[in-house]
């Protein structure tokens, strides 16, 4: 928790250096919230900073991986109702990209994004933790 | 022996003789590549516009590489998109480099980068614009995050590595040219052609932001990266640079230069001068100079302009301020 970014979310290492606040990446935003499933009652500020992040970075986001990776993320955190909608528009958003090979660079991207479709078409979403 | 190398030779006698190359100072582990001369052209550029293609191709034939049915990697500087701010090697220049190399003889041109921050290589693509170039003059991209992996010894010991997995393509290509843009960098004073080299070391075995070299220490990582896989050519991007907290969070500092050079080391002692600072103060720098090509002035002919009579120096981190030129 100590390394989110000041405005929610997550990057790849520092949340500032030299007293400037960096940004949050959204792959990394969503793996982590994808981890914290479970803590919102300790940590409902930050997760909720951070889920906006994700809506806020996502809404034109271009790059595959990126998007879905967000969906999981969302998907995982459906419960809060406002994200119904939203989840439906990225989950179009990512299909439009799939239709668009040059976008699908490596087999990771094909297949968290498989993984992605499946969770909100099918309502399965391996990384969510029931109860 | 300078500071970091007696603490370096202190640590090898603690350990025993596995750390035994440690003991010495570690450019005696690189052959001396510094060939008698090289060559360095300043060109003035003013805009990131299709210009550029002129521009690249007239300051190549200065240099009469034999490029004949040659494989080139160009290796950009991308690490993340921020609207607004010139973080990346603009891809107009990218795309003029790609052309310039193809006009002169080269049988294929690819571009290639493994983003240090940023996982989705894609989406810095894409919203750096370089997508665009790419498709309009129809250049393949290689994400060397996770290209095929090839086991190469280092040819020095600034860091404990014995040997780096690098990207097939850049090990293959016949010519490399690393494409930095021209800023200060907060932990390493300056990040210019050969920093832009920790760029081909492969995200999917070394982390983001390749965390391993991190650990190693930037300076001496970036020493070894260059030693391993020395570029064989630069074209820096300086017509927009970035001073102050850069790589990401300085300011722009419109220079309107490019800097093209047979010579890693000299290329980056030529742009830290344009820059305004001392670069015989940055440690990957000098110790570059010892083995690794010229930062001598008397070694470097320039081939295209002269250097600007005055130069306002680029404004630095308060750790930097002893890399500022007392008076220019």
């Amino acid at each position: 928790m100590d390394r989110a970014c000041p405005g929610g979310g997550w990057n790849a290492g520092n949340s500032r250096v030299f007293g400037v606040a960096l940004e949050p990446h959204i792959d990394a935003t969503a793996i982590a919230l994808l981890a914290l499933q479970g803590t919102a009652a300790q940590n409902d500020g930050l997760l909720s900073r951070s889920r906006d992040q994700l809506l806020v970075r996502t809404r034109r986001c271009p790059g595959a991986s990126s998007l879905a990776w967000a969906l999981l993320a969302l998907h995982a955190w459906r419960q809060y109702s406002r994200l119904a909608v939203e989840i439906a528009e990225r989950g179009a958003q990512l299909e439009r990209l799939l239709h668009s090979p040059d976008r699908i660079v490596d087999n990771s991207t094909l297949a968290v994004s498989a993984l992605a479709l499946d969770a909100v078409t099918a309502d399965r979403n391996p990384f969510e933790v029931r109860r | 022996m300078n500071r970091r190398m007696f603490t370096g030779a202190a640590a090898g006698l603690a350990g025993g003789a596995v750390l035994l190359k440690t003991q010495v100072a570690p450019n005696v582990w690189a052959k001396d590549r510094r060939p008698p001369q090289s060559r360095v052209a300043i060109l003035t550029a003013t805009a990131y516009s299709d210009k550029l293609d002129q521009i690249v191709y007239e300051g190549l034939r200065h240099f009469d590489l034999s490029l004949r049915g040659k494989t080139i990697l160009l290796k950009p500087n991308l690490v993340e998109y921020i609207p607004g701010v010139e973080v990346n090697t603009n891809p107009w220049l990218i795309g003029a480099a790609a052309d310039a190399f193809l006009r002169l003889g080269a049988g294929k041109v690819i571009v290639g980068e493994g983003p240090g921050h940023q996982r989705d290589t894609q989406l810095v693509i894409v919203e750096s614009g370089l997508e665009r170039q790419l498709k309009d003059r129809r250049i393949v991209f290689v994400d060397l995050n996770r290209d095929d992996l090839v086991r190469v010894k280092t040819r020095s010991a600034y860091t404990n590595l014995d040997e780096l997995w690098l990207p097939h393509s850049v090990v293959s290509a016949d010519i490399v040219v690393s494409m930095p843009k021209v800023k200060t960098h907060h932990w390493a004073g300056v990040t210019l052609s050969m920093k832009n080299m920790f760029g081909i070391v492969p995200g999917a075995v070394y982390g983001w932001p390749k965390n391993v070299l991190h650990w190693q220490g930037i300076e001496r990582s970036i020493l070894d990266v260059c030693a391993t896989l020395r570029p064989n050519f630069v074209i820096a991007d300086g017509i927009i640079a970035m001073e102050g907290n850069g790589p990401l969070h300085g300011s722009g500092r419109v220079l309107n230069r490019i800097v093209l050079s047979d010579d890693p080391v000299a290329a980056d002692f030529t742009c830290a001068r344009l820059m305004g600072l001392l670069p015989e103060k940055i440690y990957h720098l000098e110790q570059g100079a010892r083995f690794l090509g010229n930062g001598a002035v008397e070694a470097i002919q320039l081939l295209g302009e002269s250097m600007p009579e005055r130069i306002a120096p680029f404004s630095v981190l308060p750790p930097f301020k002893h890399l500022l030129c007392p008076a220019t």
